[in-house]
């Protein structure tokens, strides 16, 4: 009883703080005209929707490339942090906490102060305006979430299947490849979520390396955002909630199904 | 350790050797004839840069101007949303590096960024002079300069603009001059403000504010003048912080620009907008954001008008495409649908006497809605855009002598 009642003051507090403001957007996407004192609006007009519906094409082209850029994202990280995450993980060298200070330092300095610089030097090596340099400035300021949480995957998964894979014959890439990586699924999935946010959610970098030729849903949001059209902002600002949250979900049930196939997780 | 090197050499090797300079294809194509340019753009792709914060104006151009480009010239329009200072500055970064085919082929520019971009040379041209329909409909003099900085045919016109202020009929009286302004800010406190400068909107207030509290444009037309600057701005610095005190927030904070004192306006939280745009309140009622009674007035001291431009980029892989649109734009065809309020409302930048006469009817007959002011009350008001040496002076000022004082 208690237990429940329990359970009842937090649902809704969560829902407080994470569903009343999608109501309120979606309100506002509705009236745009919503304005004090008014606690319900007084006019509703529909003229928000039908400028998504007659651009769909577009905002959704970007949506796709904003989607696929930041999977890209996502896959390059995990290039760039597996085996120096391996290494940090297993070994101690002199240096070794100077080294690891040094490599997270990206996600704590603002983009801007390399950004600029770094523009210059991607427009002669002509990997400004492509697809390419996105993912590659992308990769670079957010790696170390990817980096932090790899480097916490193999410390939990300790040194002993490895070993014990090893004793049984397996060459190091069978290691790496069909017992390692396995177990460092959940890892990646946390430090794949946080790069996917931050690179789906990046406009400043995005903008100045894609140059306007990659489309970026946030390239077609922030305008909006600033100007006053305020029901159009909050239409595309549900999208912008709408498909991290699905892609979470969907991520979490084919996980959970993968698990209980293999047994690794009591039903 | 040897292949270390011999990368850091080739990288070292890519950052300092030049990029072969541009042909003389872009000579050509300032004497070519324009059939021949509209040839040789037809089928190809323009990319135009441009602010993407009017969901009305994207709208436009997205249908109205790429289905024109699609049918007349078989072009594909592709407009790309980025503010003007910050595509200056890609395009002053490619310079540097020595990109000699960029992505932009059209720009949406004037003022101090047409004057950044122009004196880095980062601009193609003389162009706009070639162009058919600006020989024909615009009238010379009227687009000579741009914010006092010359033109000189490196950007074609576009569409012209002047500052109104906007308030709703059914709650306040609009004062008449700006010592009725000042009064009316005093008696009704926190019920007035203005957006923060450099945002255009809030930086076009304060100029109209210095033209009329120093007395007139005209001393200020020949140019930069230190002493001249130094002897008048501390009337409007006066004048500025006299009223702080009365606004919004009791002036601790300003809008951070001017789509948010449109917020503001329309949520009833102040009691005035402003806009550079004269049917701006017109298109916001339409979209259902500012409440029907919304109208717009100016003051007796004057209302600047600035005429808005496209330039070709000097990188602009296509640049007769760019030349094709930006004649396109100053078409009358066009011109007229942008003039009409349930479109975009933006003020024509041709001389409709210049037209022929079922054109120009065409043009009187555009109902531009109740809240937008005729030219027989803009006209008589009109004052020109102060040099932009003076724009970069006063922005500064307030800063220094208004917001951190």
């Amino acid at each position: 009883m208690n237990r429940t009642a329990r359970h009842g003051s937090t649902l809704v507090v969560l829902a407080l703080l994470f569903l009343l403001p999608v109501v309120v957007l979606v309100l506002v996407s509705l009236a745009p005209g919503w304005r004090f004192p008014d606690v319900w609006p007084a006019a509703f007009s529909l003229r928000g929707v039908d400028f998504f519906i007659r651009h769909h094409e577009k905002i959704l082209m970007a949506l796709a490339s904003s989607f696929g850029f930041s999977l890209l994202t996502v896959a390059a990280t995990l290039f760039m942090c597996l085996l120096p995450a391996a290494v940090f993980a297993r070994h101690r060298f002199p240096g070794k906490t100077l080294l690891e200070g040094l490599l997270l330092t990206p996600a704590l300095v603002p983009p801007m102060t390399f950004a600029m610089g770094l523009h210059f030097i991607f427009i002669k090596v002509s990997l400004a305006d492509t697809i390419p340099g996105v993912v590659l400035i992308l990769a670079m300021f957010s790696y170390p979430y990817m980096f932090r949480a790899l480097v916490a995957g193999f410390q939990t998964m300790g040194e002993d299947y490895r070993i014990c894979a090893r004793n049984l014959g397996a060459s190091p890439a069978d290691i790496l490849f069909r017992v390692e990586f396995p177990l460092l699924v959940p890892s990646i999935i946390a430090g794949g979520s946080v790069v996917f946010l931050v690179a789906f959610s990046e406009y400043f970098l995005v903008f100045l390396i894609g140059g306007g030729s990659v489309p970026s849903f946030t390239g077609t949001l922030f305008p909006l955002l600033s100007s006053s059209n305020r029901s159009l902002a909050a239409i595309l600002t549900l999208i912008f909630l709408f498909l991290p949250v699905l892609l979470f979900v969907v991520m979490d049930i084919s996980l959970m199904r993968a698990y209980r196939r293999k047994g690794m997780m009591s039903a | 350790m040897k292949r270390i090197a011999l990368t850091l050499m080739i990288l070292w090797a890519a950052l300092i050797l030049p990029v072969a300079p541009a042909g003389a294809d872009d000579t050509a194509l300032q004497h070519l004839p324009f059939e021949q340019i509209v040839e040789k753009a037809r089928g190809t792709e323009v990319r135009w840069y441009m602010y993407g914060g009017w969901a009305h104006v994207n709208d436009w151009v997205d249908t109205h101007v790429a289905a024109e480009m699609k049918k007349r010239y078989d072009i594909r329009l592709v407009r790309v949303p980025m503010d003007a200072g910050v595509f200056v500055n890609k395009l002053l970064n490619e310079k540097a590096a020595g990109k000699q085919k960029g992505n932009i082929d059209l720009l949406w520019i004037n003022g101090e960024n047409f004057k950044n971009a122009k004196e880095a040379g980062l601009l193609f041209g003389p162009f706009a002079d070639t162009l058919p329909n600006v020989k024909k409909y615009v009238d010379p003099a009227s687009v000579t300069h741009d914010f006092g900085y010359p033109v000189e045919g490196y950007e074609a016109p576009y569409g012209r603009a002047q500052f109104v202020f906007e308030y709703d009929s059914a709650q306040v009286t609009p004062p008449a001059d700006l010592a009725g302004l000042k009064a009316w800010i005093m008696a009704n406190p926190g019920r007035f403000t203005y957006p923060q400068p450099p945002d255009f909107t809030g930086s076009a207030f304060i100029r109209q504010v210095f033209y009329a509290v120093t007395g007139g444009h005209d001393q200020y037309m020949a140019g930069w003048d230190a002493d001249l600057f130094a002897k008048k701005a501390p009337l409007l610095w006066k004048w500025l912080n006299e009223v702080e005190p009365y606004l919004w927030q009791k002036g601790r904070t300003y809008p951070k620009d001017s789509a948010t004192l449109d917020t503001l306006f329309s949520r009833g939280e102040v009691a005035f907008g402003m806009s550079y745009h004269p049917s701006h309140a017109q298109s916001k009622i339409i979209e259902g954001s500012y409440p029907a009674t919304a109208r717009t007035f100016v003051l007796k001291d004057g209302a600047i008008f600035n005429t808005h431009f496209t330039a070709i980029p000097f990188n602009a892989p296509n640049k007769a495409g760019g030349m094709v649109l930006a004649n396109l734009l100053i078409s009358a065809d066009i011109q007229l649908s942008k003039y009409r309020p349930d479109q975009w409302g933006d003020f024509p930048a041709l001389d409709i006497s210049r037209l022929p006469e079922a054109d120009q009817k065409r043009f009187q007959d555009v109902d531009l809605g109740p809240a937008t002011l005729g030219s027989e009350i803009l006209g008589p008001v009109a004052v020109p855009e102060i040099p932009s040496a003076y724009l970069e002076a006063l922005e500064q000022g307030w800063k220094e002598h208004v917001l951190d004082k």
